[in-house]
């Protein structure tokens, strides 16, 4: 199976080249953008495998970009990336149907190899 | 007697007489003045107030008299307040001596929050009053929520910058972008476990700021708190055994289903293994649980350093440390106990401690099942 290609948007630049470091050292494709818009962009061009979205950037939020991509498709995974738990954030992207919930604070390979994992299972069953 | 001397007398008493009535006359005055004084000196601290204040008939609800500033809060006139029914404003409201962050309805049927105190029952002119006194919370509800807000942002803020910290320290850890050698390995894996600390203390702020301000709201669900006992304990199985201590289980066979926020129990839980793994050197930790028919009681116990009778108080509060031991292990912030007070206080529970010093501790928690 080749390379996943996936979509990372953060408006925190210095964040996104740490992570897109730590996805390619797991065989990932990194693609990047910056703000909503050019993620909702990107989503349409690049066609990536999964995404990870920043919930908290100014401009479009990562709640409105992942409605947006779910307007568009029900099944690409979206993973939140967030700074903090807060529950009621939690509740707004299951209810948009996110695919999970990283904490930025937390061990990020784990978080990776679960992502990879549910991406596995996630085209297994598209099979 | 001769007759004139008769009327001298009779005069003379007359004259007397009416001295002693001219007297009381204005000694009744005097009485009169003090006493309007006296209303008026009461009037006058009775509207100046700064909380509004309603003396109420208790029978009839109908509201006896009221001061300026009640009649600002709620938009009436003493003449309107005189014939509206207080459960109008606010409902059961003779019923309660203190009750805090009441709804009360002004005339045009806008809503503001008052902490409210009533007196006891006393008689005025054959009615039975209670006086009650308003304080208005609108300004301390939003210092509360800016205070709220505020601490949101702040910690957003710190917690984006430490995630960039933590992760380019990982990176380099994991050798990513090259080879590093034991020592470098060594110094960064100790700068790594302090910006969790970090990450944690910051947590455990946001957690307690919300906890006084009411800010944490619960939301309740059905668990079984058996296995969520069994969940918790084995996240700390690692840390058990790296202390060789022993590890105890004491509980009941079947499922008990309790209605409790379960982040919030699952984090008091772990605090308290967390306090019984750390504070003890050897011996072990167990953790039990109790079906108490409405009631379900859990506690936490261990063999290890204990506190003494003189701390026993201040546990509860924040940042108190007691045993802190200098050198290695996970140095905590004084928190984990004023936030699963917190919690519990805000479950309707109760949270107590036993302690000897050098022979163990035992937290205990009793929680409504429902
Ligand atoms: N099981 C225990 N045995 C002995 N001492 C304890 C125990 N639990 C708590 N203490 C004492 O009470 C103090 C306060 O506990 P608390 O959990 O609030 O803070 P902490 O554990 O020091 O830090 P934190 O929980 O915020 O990381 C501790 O520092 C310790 O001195
Ligand atoms: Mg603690």
């Amino acid at each position: 199976m080749g390379k996943r290609k996936v979509l990372v948007v953060d408006d925190e630049i210095e964040f996104l080249e740490l992570l897109r470091l730590r996805l390619e050292a797991n065989n990932y494709d990194v693609v990047t953008a910056l703000d909503g818009d050019d993620a909702v962009a990107k989503v349409k061009k690049e066609k990536p495998d999964a995404v990870l979205l920043d919930i908290l950037m100014p401009g479009m939020d990562g709640l409105e970009v992942l409605r947006r991509i779910r307007q568009e498709d029900n099944k690409l995974p979206v993973f939140m990336l967030t700074a903090f738990s807060s529950k009621e954030r939690v509740k707004l992207a299951n209810e948009f149907n996110a695919s999970g919930f990283i904490l930025k604070t937390s061990d990020l390979q784990k978080e990776i190899a679960n992502i990879t994992r549910a991406l596995e299972k996630h085209q297994a069953n598209d099979i | 007697m001769k007759e004139y001397e008769k009327n001298e007398e009779e005069i003379k008493r007359l004259r007397e007489r009416i001295a002693a009535f001219e007297k009381s006359e204005s000694e009744h005055k005097k009485i009169e003045e003090a006493l309007k004084e006296s209303e008026q000196r009461f009037r006058v601290i009775f509207d100046y107030a700064n909380d509004g204040m309603l003396l109420t008939d208790i029978k009839s609800k109908k509201i006896y008299t009221a001061n300026k500033t009640i009649c600002q809060m709620l938009g009436y006139s003493l003449e309107e307040l005189k014939k509206i029914d207080v459960n109008d404003m606010h409902p059961s409201h003779s019923n309660i001596a203190e009750a805090r962050n009441i709804p009360v309805k002004r005339k045009d049927g806008t809503v503001f929050y008052a902490d409210i105190k009533c007196s006891i029952p006393v008689i005025l002119g054959g009615r039975t009053c209670v006086i009650c006194i308003f304080r208005d919370i609108t300004t301390q509800k939003k210092i509360d929520e800016l205070k709220d807000e505020f601490i949101g942002t702040v910690s957003h803020e710190l917690r984006s910058p430490l995630s960039i910290i933590k992760e380019g320290i990982s990176l380099v850890l994991d050798e990513i972008p090259g080879k590093i050698n034991e020592k470098q390995s060594k110094i960064l894996k100790t700068a790594k476990s302090n910006v969790d600390r970090l990450a944690r203390i910051i947590n455990d702020l946001l957690d307690i700021s919300k906890i006084e301000s009411g800010g944490l709201k619960i939301k309740k669900e059905a668990l079984d708190i058996i296995s969520m006992m069994k969940q918790v304990v084995s996240s700390f199985k690692l840390a058990i055994k790296d202390k060789r201590l022993a590890l105890k289980v004491d509980l009941p066979e079947k499922e008990i289903i309790v209605h409790v926020d379960p982040d919030m129990i699952t984090q008091v839980i772990s605090n308290l293994v967390d306090n019984a793994i750390r504070f003890t050197e050897k011996g072990h930790v167990e953790v039990s649980v109790k079906d108490r028919e409405a009631l379900i009681e859990c506690s936490v116990s261990d063999t290890g350093i204990g506190i003494s009778r003189d701390n026993l108080p201040k546990l509860f509060s924040k940042f108190q440390q007691f045993g802190r031991i200098a050198g290695l292990g996970r140095r905590g912030t004084g928190l984990g106990l004023s936030i699963v007070k917190g919690i519990i206080d805000l479950h309707g529970g109760k949270v107590g401690v036993e302690s000897e010093l050098g022979k163990g501790t035992k937290v205990t928690f009793i929680l409504p099942k429902k």
